[in-house]
């Protein structure tokens, strides 16, 4: 009977190391996991994102401002035409008007 | 203890003992096992929350990328608007300044078509009329003195006592009649009488110089 008593008590402590090593291991593995979670976020942080450019905004601004300028020299180019017979026209209305005289 | 007895236990504590082991391989099994599934379940997780970083981050530069464009936009607009605005003002300026040069012309009698003194007259006689008064003072530039005697002479053909105050105006052209006591002044001088004008007609004046662009 001892002999049978010793070997499942060395039977237990076998037991015991196996699964001592196999908590071992999975703390291990757990842990390598948390680091590579750890990792794969970081990288997800420091990941430049690319955004795709909608509009050419450059250009848009361009072709506002310039169709303004376009539209200024159409102005004056009408009003240059306009103004010497409006200059006399008004001038007219100025002198021959009602618009004299405040007492 | 017999060779048989010896046998039988060595038998039952070796079944005993792979039955012992066996059991602690399958706990070991299993939490092996069961530390995997966890593994595994942690670098997923990392994995949606890395996803979810990097589609915030990109709509968040997306959104920034949108306002900009919006602000560029629209300081694109004001500055068009400005343009636009900017050579309006300028070409009303530079009529009104024209007008102004054109009236100061005819005062200096030096536009054909227009007869000062005809039109210092009519102002007068005007402004005498308003006033109601039998006797006036014609006030006007240095310049204008012995045309506004020769039209204060005009007036009294009117019956109208006119005389020429020793004052003057700074003015571009037109005159100033007062009554003998100076408590009543009418004013029908060029300026006064663009300056009513402009108050009263400038948009107008602005829908037909720039009508049609």
């Amino acid at each position: 009977m001892p002999r049978l008593v010793e070997a499942i008590m060395e039977a237990e402590k076998e037991a015991a190391k196996i699964i001592q090593e196999a908590e071992e291991e999975a703390k291990r593995m757990i842990e390598e996991a948390e680091e590579e979670a750890k990792k794969i976020i970081e990288e997800a942080r420091n990941t430049p994102v690319e955004v795709a450019v909608m509009e050419d905004i450059g250009r848009e601004v361009k072709e506002i401002v310039d169709r303004a300028k376009m539209k200024a020299e159409e102005l004056r180019r009408v009003a240059s035409e306009r103004m010497s017979s409006l200059v006399d026209e008004v001038v007219r209305e100025v002198l021959e008007g009602e618009w004299g005289g405040s007492s | 203890m017999s060779g048989e007895e010896v046998v039988s236990v060595d038998k039952d504590s070796e079944a005993i003992v792979r039955a012992i082991l066996k059991m602690a391989e399958d706990r070991a099994d299993a939490i092996r096992k069961e530390a995997e599934k966890r593994a595994k379940e942690i670098i997923e997780s990392a994995r949606r929350e890395a996803e979810e970083i990097l589609r915030s981050k990109r709509e968040r530069a997306e959104r920034e990328m949108r306002e900009e464009i919006a602000r560029k936009r629209s300081a694109a607009e004001v500055e068009a608007n400005q343009i636009v605005l900017m050579t309006k003002s300028e070409l009303l300026s530079e009529f009104f300044r024209r007008v102004h040069e054109k009236l100061a012309a005819i005062a200096d009698g030096q536009e054909p078509g227009w007869n000062y003194e005809e039109i210092l007259t009519r102002y007068s006689l005007e402004g005498a009329k308003v006033l109601g008064e039998k006797e006036v003072f014609l006030m006007g530039r240095e310049k204008d003195i012995s045309l506004l005697e020769k039209v204060a002479r005009k007036l009294e053909k009117e019956d109208i006592k006119a005389s020429v105050d020793e004052r003057t105006v700074p003015v571009i052209g037109g005159v100033v009649v007062r009554d003998s006591r100076d408590e009543r002044r009418y004013y029908n001088t060029f300026d006064g009488r663009l300056r009513a004008y402009r108050e009263t007609k400038e948009i107008e004046i602005i829908g037909r110089l720039f009508e049609g662009v």
